[in-house]
């Protein structure tokens, strides 16, 4: 699975939503699908997880995942 | 009654500089300092995982009756955010003149949140360290407060996040917790309420509603109608001072019909009814009918 199937896919988990990674347009804002500050934390701790298993070398810092933050922010943080 | 307007005032000022921010968050932003990013307007910051309530403001001058005041309203300002600790320095006021009882208190100090970092159900604990005053009871108070509950947002089951039945049919959110309350009366006009209480708490809430048919999208779906159910249950177990305050209860029941729910517009018709008491925030035991007009602009 590509890095960026994989963030969508975590993205769409953790907010309960249908896991159709490919619909997912990179545009989309995190509090459209119903992100807390929580669970934007709690994806931000994910997406850790996968770039270490990528091997980015991303650094995910903490806060610069938020409700507001578009799913292509999430892609570009964990590249 | 002066001082109470200003204090209104800058925090409904501070609100809508917080509100105007740009609906995008940039990486910039979140490493400034003094960024507007930062604040927080919302009705009250004594809950867990909640959604946070929007703040209220409500006020009538009439030319021979008295003036009559509602709000509700805390501001945060974030100072420091780790990969598990939030800290924020918070300030609330809430005034209500349109009741039995009316209930003039403010606070302010330090709150933060620690979410555990790994694991499907992450342990989520709130803290916090104010002063306190109520201009009803003439009291100045030291306070503390402390309350933990579960976080879980992977798997079937959810509790303090967003859940969606029946194809969208349906939202629901648990948002539980217990806690703890010391309250430290410094001085009071009566010199009985000086002394310190301890309350053990626990709070069973949350929403249930009906949403509008979502066909298959991939976003959140839009509500129609929102049931919400919040009782808090405190227990004065250590009481050293002269008030009496043993077992107290809080029951707030919430009813909103949603006019607009669009991606930048929210407006919704909300009735709430409220019965008990809030010690901390000067709420008397009570029981009263609220209508409301919300809107939120995204």
């Amino acid at each position: 699975m590509s890095l960026e199937t994989e963030v969508k896919s975590m993205i769409l988990q953790i907010a309960d939503r249908p896991d159709r990674p490919d619909d997912l347009p990179g545009d989309t804002v995190l509090s459209d699908l119903g992100y807390s500050t929580n669970m934007a934390n709690k994806l931000a701790n994910e997406l850790q997880k996968i770039a270490n298993n990528h091997q980015t070398g991303a650094v995910i810092q903490p806060g610069s995942i938020t409700p507001s933050s578009t799913v292509d922010e999430c892609i570009a943080a964990t590249s | 009654m002066n001082k109470k307007l200003y204090l209104a005032a800058v925090l409904l000022l501070a609100g809508s500089m917080a509100s105007a921010q740009t609906a995008k968050r940039t990486k910039a932003d979140s490493t400034s300092i003094l960024s507007l990013d930062h604040f927080k307007l919302q009705n009250t910051f004594n809950e867990s995982g909640k959604k946070p309530s929007p703040a209220e403001f409500e006020f009538t001058i009439p030319d021979k009756k008295p003036k009559s005041w509602l709000v509700n309203a805390g501001l945060s300002y974030e100072i420091d955010q780790t990969a598990t600790l939030t800290s924020k320095i918070v300030t609330e006021f809430h005034l209500n003149t349109m009741v039995d009882k009316e209930q003039e208190n403010f606070s302010a100090g330090y709150a933060g949140q620690w979410l555990q970092k790994d694991g499907d159900w992450q342990s989520l604990v709130t803290f916090s360290g104010k002063y306190g005053r109520d201009w009803k009871d003439s009291t100045h108070s030291a306070e503390v407060t402390g309350n933990y509950t579960l976080f879980k947002s992977i798997g079937g089951f959810r509790l303090n996040a967003p859940g969606y039945l029946a194809n969208d049919a349906f939202t629901y959110m648990l948002t539980p917790y217990v806690g703890f309350e010391y309250q430290q009366i410094i001085q009071s006009g009566n010199s009985t309420q000086t002394g310190a209480i301890f309350r053990g708490l626990y709070n069973l809430s949350g929403s249930f509603a009906i949403n509008k048919d979502n066909h298959g999208n991939l976003l959140a779906p839009h509500k129609l109608i929102e049931a919400t159910v919040d009782y808090t249950g405190r227990d004065a177990f250590g009481n050293g001072t002269g008030n009496g305050e043993k077992g107290t209860h809080l029951l707030q029941t919430g009813l909103s019909l949603y006019l607009v729910d669009a991606k930048s517009a929210s407006v919704a018709l909300g009735v709430i009814y409220n019965s008990g008491s809030n010690p901390m925030q000067g709420l008397k035991e009570q029981k009263f009918w609220q209508m409301s007009l919300n809107i939120q602009l995204m």
